[in-house]
């Protein structure tokens, strides 16, 4: 436990706890079975994504066309997901890697839960590559390994394939990374759990953790290994992502700002997700002292200064499309600020640059209410982001005989669907089988900002925590 | 054990020893080469060798693996038929080609179709016959798929009953003994002189017959108005390369009037900027709607048909004047609003001195102004220059006027027995209803058709006739030039020639060929005189495709002003009435090939839009009725009235509403499922509704003759109809509000403009640098294609010609709707100039073939590749379908299969070009500029030991232009006709500025007019 006493230092974790009690708290909602809560929350997603299924079971079945692309927009909602989903799933990773190896130790409320919705929006955006394929159950072939084929390799010059190495590689790491801060935790449900066959799983999945000094000493190692693995990855993903559009000719894709844009608005919408996720999870699970409106503050904050990035990526575009004296370029611009697709453009513009400029307001950035409307109005604004750079640049490129426009199909819509279905489905089953919060890392900063009041407080509720146990 | 000596493990034998075949098993992870693989297996020393047992194992298990696999896949049991006693032509896998004479018009131009393990798969122009010249258009290109179309008769009728040809005859001689006279013989133009002599013996049994002519679209006015003018009833035949001068009053004879493509030839002649000096002839049009000749013309005067006529008149009377005779004074009846005097002057200055280089043609079906363009062409001396009626034309010889006639005559009972062949008066008669009436009460009734149609459904006897690609037959379209046609394929089902049946009703039971062969040596032979034997001559003229002999003399006589004056149809019009115009659509022209997919679907030169007809409405119309794009429109002609979709045409006059004729047809609800099937597809046509509807209910049938111009009402019904476009964006500019800018796509100048510069219009100065000059050396060949805009007339022959070729599917309305048409090669349509000089811009876009191409880079599967001959390759196979190429493409010409469009086991599918994959669905496709004919062609003089010549390699588009517009080519060459090209200063590529080198290119198009070009340079 901490000694250190500071005024200007607020604990992190509120309410005075105990070891035990967090102990208590994270494993409760595990052992005490689903409520109905969450068997409606689990029942609608779950839905949802057997819609998402539907579709794209037809998709595949009947083809492509079932989308409402055409011969000038090729790309439209499923790209938009896919980037979508990878943005979300930057907030994780970034929590987990960055913020640990910067010692920012708030985060130790918010990692695990960021990590899996990270794990989770990786697994939605690599949903989208392998489906929007005109023939997805080929989709191996843009691995590069021997085969049969010639042996035919695949083409390194493709930004496809850069984000075939990108996606899978970050999530590799993330799942790992994910699975390694899980173990002690599985240790302790391990422990903790009655039934035999829980106790047999949680036994087999906490690989034999003892919780040693030694244990503690390697997994800790790893950790920090982990995370300097990780922490490249959260800039080279996105920027990789950013070079599907940047490294072609299309104006409006063929953008050298691309890449750092992206990752900040990446971050930036990684974090309202967060805190949409959070917001709810603290409520529901009934977690408001370990993420506390100081998090919500944080996270807030760091929504603000990628916010600003994305803003200011928005008016170097125009601009560069302006100061390029390319006709292409510039109509490419105006096009998608006055054209047909103004209304995305301005939504996007809205949600993601103007709105985010209340957060300057303190008290705004503490009201519970106003930033999860916040951070659901980015993520909507960031969803549009995608599609406006997508769709606007290729539907009116450089021929005008060529132009067309994009109506999503229903099939599309049901899709997009469906992976909020199952991006869901999959967040509820971790917050109903896997410790929500880290324990052992929150243990950790629990003394943090404490005054000797709290400690003795918290001494006096563990040892009568203990009273009752020996009862 | 020595301390000092190192204790080793290994694994095998070989790896101790370190044998050197061991060390290469180990480099060598996969055996990339059978033979390999078989060195291993085979060497006979195993022990030392590399057979390892981990390679001994991997043989072994890919062979069982092999095998299960192979035997796990239940194989379809495939019929085939060895060609035990191989016909001395035929070769499997090669072409071969027979030279015919198209059928798909009357204007009978010469092809050969391009045969393949024994049925023909491609029509091409005949480069040999003397007036097509080796150009064919869209409609004969697609002829190849109307002879494989399923729904055509295979067996004949009898009052609704299959029945065999010998019922046929016995039932129809038993009725045709009991009938002396009034039989009468109602056909199309027949251009054949032989079935003409057919019909003339079996009508001499009967008195008060008559064989009768009948053209839905009829020019019969200017056979009638040359009746009155030199007494002889004649179509001239015209010669638009010898015009220097050309005034055409709404007749699109690039597109669609008398004979397109010879016409399209002469005029590009005519136009070529190819010779030392800059000579181009001065194309004015006249005309309501926009045709594609009025597109190409150099000036177009916007007129109504009144205007027009008034005009001609006052150019008629300004000439008499000049020449010293005189004109009658016919009254206007209007005077021409959009044409101050001084254009008349101008125009009839121009054409007065160029007298006897000049041409005037004319549209309108009507004798009196056809009798004032012969007065006009007769006073600039033109008759026996720009056009000839010595040696007529014999493409169209319809009479309207004993159409008329018979019409009446069957009204009043007065027929006995009517024989309809290749007609369809129960549809394209503008009195089609009152036809159909009378036609039942005629007591004998035969069809002679392919389809089931209007008419054939109500006769009693249908016989099915044979198409032209598989039958025997001759087409004199001009005196003294006689098209052969020859049977390229095997008939399908039992079908019997007009003539034959006739010649068999006479008693003569002489075969298709017998009967064709002895008319020739009778009535063909005897016209020649280089030949000694028949056979010889029948032998040669089968090969050429044609014949030509000494034409039957047409001896005209001297001119004499017809006292017909100009009928009027559409005279006065009040503001709430509108002068509606009947033409034809390039594709579809009067309906006769309603069942054609390939036609359905082609793109329309001027409006873009497929599937359909439609009302065309000039922008400021709709706008003042309210009416907008799709907006059905309901035109009313006294009791008739027609529900059609608007279509805005830019250039239209306000006055002029316009409908093409052919839609609407019976069978057209085959159509209905084409496409593909799936939650949001709409079927191209619902339940029981054919494509588009029929205009010529609006015609007007007057015993002077049809006219297609007429008066009518309109208004705006406000239901809406989807019309499916292949182009949405009509301007070369960006939108207004969105800066307006022109983009420099297409290039253009004017003819004083190039005289001074030939380079005026093309002073972009791109200087384009590379990276890697040397990265791709093109030590070979590098292939390279230019386009003439000048030449370009937008016609869309290539378009059908490339979709042939290369088996480009029919998607259905709806997917081009949803724009995912698969054309490969298409026609940019863009206007320019202001609303009262609309011009018209056309531009065919294929790939490019870029030699920086954005797609190449961008497939992660390799998919697409640059050949190191500089083609842009599509490799179907490897395309996984990530659709980048297509997003990066930026010409927009890559395709993608949306959808399985192949159908299983239609007939439709021989006319499949075996050298070509059809595509599945999930992959791209896209312009391979014919790289089956490339390696056809090096194939071919590596055979023969030759060097490739330039001009060996034709490609499908560029062979069947009729305005040999495209030029393909050795770029490598200095010599090769596209080099020089390249260097010509009219020469640049698209979007040259972005640099993706694309090695195909265009030249700009330049129009004869004397202002400079300033605003286009």
């Amino acid at each position: 436990m901490s000694t250190h006493y500071s005024k200007l230092r607020k604990p992190i974790i509120e309410g005075d706890k105990s070891l035990g009690q967090i102990t208590d708290d994270v494993a409760r909602t595990i052992e005490r079975g689903p409520t109905r809560l969450w068997w409606f929350a689990f029942m609608l997603s779950f839905s949802v994504m057997v819609v998402g299924i539907v579709a794209v079971s037809y998709q595949i079945k009947v083809g492509i066309g079932t989308w409402g692309l055409n011969k000038t927009v090729g790309w439209a909602f499923d790209i938009t997901n896919f980037v979508f989903w990878v943005g979300i799933g930057h907030a994780g990773t970034l929590i987990s890697a960055i913020l640990f190896l910067f010692r920012q130790r708030w985060r130790t409320s918010i990692n695990r839960s960021a990590e899996a919705m990270t794990v989770f929006a990786v697994i939605c955006a690599g949903i989208f590559p392998i489906i929007h394929m005109g023939r997805p159950w080929l989709f191996f072939w843009i691995a590069p390994y021997p085969n049969f084929r010639g042996p035919l390799w695949v083409n390194f010059r493709s930004p496809l394939l850069w984000d075939f190495f990108a996606i899978s590689t970050y999530f590799t790491i993330s799942l790992v990374f994910w699975y390694i801060g899980l173990v002690p935790d599985l240790a302790t449900m391990r422990d903790r759990a009655k039934s035999k066959i829980k106790k047999a799983i949680y036994r087999v999945t906490s690989l034999g953790w003892n919780g040693s000094a030694r244990t503690w000493n390697r997994y800790e190692t790893v950790y920090v290994l982990l995370a300097a693995f990780a922490t490249p990855l959260v800039l080279s993903v996105h920027s990789i992502v950013s070079m599907d559009f940047a490294t072609s000719v299309i104006p409006g894709w063929h953008t050298t700002i691309f890449p750092p844009y992206f990752v900040a608005g990446a971050i930036f919408s990684g974090f309202a997700m967060v805190l949409t996720l959070m917001i709810i999870a603290r409520k529901v699970l009934n977690y408001q002292e370990y993420i506390t409106l100081d998090h919500i503050e944080k996270m807030c904050k760091v929504i603000l200064a990628t916010g600003g990035i994305v803003g200011l990526a928005y008016a170097t575009e125009m601009f560069m499309a302006w100061y390029s004296v390319n006709e292409f370029e510039r109509f490419a611009f105006i096009n998608r600020a006055l054209g047909p697709f103004a209304w995305a453009y301005w939504i996007m513009v809205s949600c993601n640059v103007i709105i985010p400029q209340l957060l300057w307001v303190k008290k705004l950035r503490r009201s519970i209410a106003f930033v999860f409307l916040m951070s659901i109005v980015i993520n909507i604004g960031m969803w549009f982001e995608r599609f406006v750079i997508i769709v606007t640049s290729i539907h009116r490129d450089f021929l005008p005989s060529s132009w067309a426009m994009y109506k999503p199909s229903l099939i599309e819509i049901a899709t997009l669907l469906g992976s909020f279905g199952l991006f869901f489905s999959a967040f509820l089953l971790f917050a109903r089988f896997v410790p929500f919060i880290a324990i052992g890392e929150v243990k950790g900063v629990l003394g943090y900002g404490r005054n000797k009041k709290a400690n003795s407080k918290a001494v006096q509720n563990s040892e009568r925590e203990l009273e009752a146990v020996e009862v | 054990m020595p301390a000092n000596k190192k204790k080793t493990y290994w694994k095998s034998i070989e790896e101790k020893e370190v044998t050197p075949e061991f060390s290469q098993t180990l480099d060598g992870e996969f055996p990339a080469k059978p033979e390999e693989l078989g060195q291993l297996l085979d060497s006979g020393n195993n022990q030392n060798t590399g057979v390892s047992r981990r390679s001994f194992l991997r043989a072994a298990g890919f062979s069982i693996a092999g095998t299960m696999f192979a035997s796990c896949v239940r194989a379809p049991i495939e019929k085939s038929i060895p060609i035990l006693i191989k016909p001395e032509e035929i070769t499997p896998g090669r072409a071969y080609w027979y030279a015919t004479a198209c059928a798909g018009c009357n204007a009978g131009c010469g092809i050969l179709t391009k045969n393949r393990d024994g049925r023909p798969i491609k029509v091409e122009g005949n480069p040999g016959h003397p007036l097509s010249k080796g150009g064919v258009c869209a409609v004969g290109q697609a002829m190849v798929l109307g002879l494989y179309d399923s729904q055509r008769l295979q067996q004949p009728i009898a009052n609704g009953q299959p029945a065999d040809w010998d019922e046929i005859d016995l039932a129809v001689n038993m009725k045709l003994a009991g009938i002396k006279n009034k039989v009468y013989v109602l056909t199309g133009t027949i251009t054949s002189p032989s079935t003409r002599a057919a019909i003339q013996r079996f009508l001499r049994k009967f008195r008060d017959s008559a064989h009768i002519e009948y053209d839905p679209v009829s020019y019969s006015a200017i056979l009638d108005a040359h009746e009155q003018n030199f007494q002889k009833r004649v179509l001239p035949h015209y010669h638009f390369d010898r015009a220097e001068v050309i005034v055409s009053f709404d007749a699109d004879f690039l597109g669609t009037w008398l004979s397109p493509v010879e016409f399209t030839k002469a005029y590009t002649a005519g136009r070529s900027l190819d010779g030392e000096s800059a000579k181009m002839s001065k194309h004015i049009q006249l005309e309501g709607r926009m045709s594609i000749t009025g597109a190409n013309a150099d000036q177009r005067i916007k007129v109504t048909a009144a205007e027009g006529r008034a005009t001609l008149i006052a150019i008629a009377k300004k000439l008499a004047r000049k020449s010293g005779s005189s004109f009658p004074d016919w009254q206007t009846g209007t005077s021409p609003e959009s044409i101050d005097d001084r254009t008349i002057d101008e125009l009839a200055t121009q054409l007065w001195q160029a007298r006897g280089k000049s041409l005037v043609v004319c549209g309108l079906n009507e004798t009196g102004t056809q009798g004032v363009v012969n007065f006009i062409n007769e006073k600039l001396g033109n008759y026996g220059k720009t056009l000839d009626i010595e040696r007529p034309s014999r493409q169209w010889s319809g009479d309207d006027r004993k159409v008329q006639a018979l019409l009446s005559k069957m009204n009043a009972g007065d027929v006995n027995a009517l024989f309809v062949s290749n007609v369809n008066p129960a549809y394209s008669l503008p009195a089609a209803a009152q036809f159909r009436t009378d036609f039942e009460k005629v007591p004998l009734t035969v069809a002679f058709a392919e389809h089931i149609d209007e008419t054939s459904s109500l006769a009693q006897f249908v016989l099915p006739v044979p198409h032209f690609l598989e039958s025997w037959n001759e087409a004199e379209v001009v005196s003294g030039v006689i098209g052969v046609s020859q049977p390229t394929v095997p008939v399908f089902g039992q079908t019997r020639s007009l003539r034959r049946t006739l010649t068999t009703w006479l008693g003569n039971k002489e075969d298709e060929l017998g009967s064709l062969q002895s008319f020739w040596r009778e009535s063909i032979f005897p016209r020649q005189k280089t030949a000694a034997s028949f056979q010889q001559f029948w032998d040669q003229s089968v090969h050429d495709g044609y014949a030509q002999v000494k034409p039957i003399p047409v001896l005209p006589q001297s001119f004499r002003m017809g006292q017909t004056e100009p009928a009027q149809p559409s005279a006065g019009l009040d503001s709430a009435s509108y002068e509606l115009v009947l033409y034809q659509k390039a594709a579809m022209l009067d309906g006769r090939h309603a069942h054609n997919a390939w036609l359905q679907e082609l793109s329309d030169p001027v409006t873009k839009v497929v599937w359909d007809n439609y009302v065309c409405l000039s922008p400021e119309t709709a706008l003042s009725l309210g009416i907008k794009e799709g907006g059905i429109v309901n035109v009313a002609a006294g009791d008739v009235t027609l529900e059609l979709p608007a279509q805005i045409q830019p250039g239209q006059h306000d006055r002029v509403v316009a409908i093409a004729v052919g839609y609407g047809r019976m069978g057209t609800e085959r159509f209905t499922n084409v496409g593909p099937d799936w939650l949001e597809g709409k079927p191209t046509l619902t339940a029981g509704q054919r494509v588009g509807q029929n205009g010529y209910v609006l015609a007007l049938g007057t015993p002077d003759g049809f006219f297609y111009h007429s008066k009518v009402k309109i208004a705006a019904t406000g239901k809406h109809s989807n019309l499916a476009l292949t182009q949405t964006h009509h301007t070369i500019t960006v939108p207004e509000e969105l800066g307006g800018q022109r983009r420099d796509i297409v290039r253009e100048t004017t003819l004083a403009a190039y005289a001074e510069d030939p380079a005026s219009g093309n002073h972009a100065g791109h200087e384009t640098l590379q990276l890697w000059a040397q990265d791709h050396k093109y030590e070979g060949h590098h292939w390279a294609m230019s386009i003439d805009l000048s030449k370009c007339t937008g016609c869309s022959a290539c378009v059908i010609s490339c979709q042939a070729e290369n088996n480009v599917p029919v998607v259905g309305k709806d997917e081009v709707f949803r724009r995912r048409e698969m054309a490969w090669l298409r026609l940019d349509r863009y206007y320019s100039g202001d609303s009262d000089n609309v011009e018209v811009l056309h531009q065919p876009v294929m790939c490019q073939h870029c030699d920086h191409a954005p797609c190449e880079g961008v497939c992660p599967v390799l998919a697409t590749v640059h050949s190191d001959e500089g083609l842009n390759q599509q490799i179907y196979n490897r395309c996984v379908g990530t659709r980048y190429c297509a997003n990066n493409c930026p010409y927009k010409v890559r395709r993608f299969n949306w959808f399985d469009y192949w159908r299983k086991g239609d007939r439709e599918n021989l006319a499949l070009n075996p050298d070509i994959t059809t595509r599945t669905r999930g992959v791209m496709e896209k312009c391979s500029l014919c790289v089956q004919r490339i390696q056809e062609a090096k194939a071919e003089a590596k055979r023969l030991g030759n060097p490739l010549a330039d001009g060996d390699i034709k490609l499908a588009c560029e062979q069947s232009c009729p305005a040999d517009a495209i030029v393909f080519g050795d770029m490598n060459d200095p010599n090769s006709r596209v080099s020089k090209l390249i260097h010509d200063p009219r020469h640049y590529r698209l979007l040259e500025e972005m640099n993706f080198r694309p090695t195909v290119g265009y030249l700009t198009k330049v129009r004869n007019l004397d202002e400079d070009a300033k605003d286009h340079v």
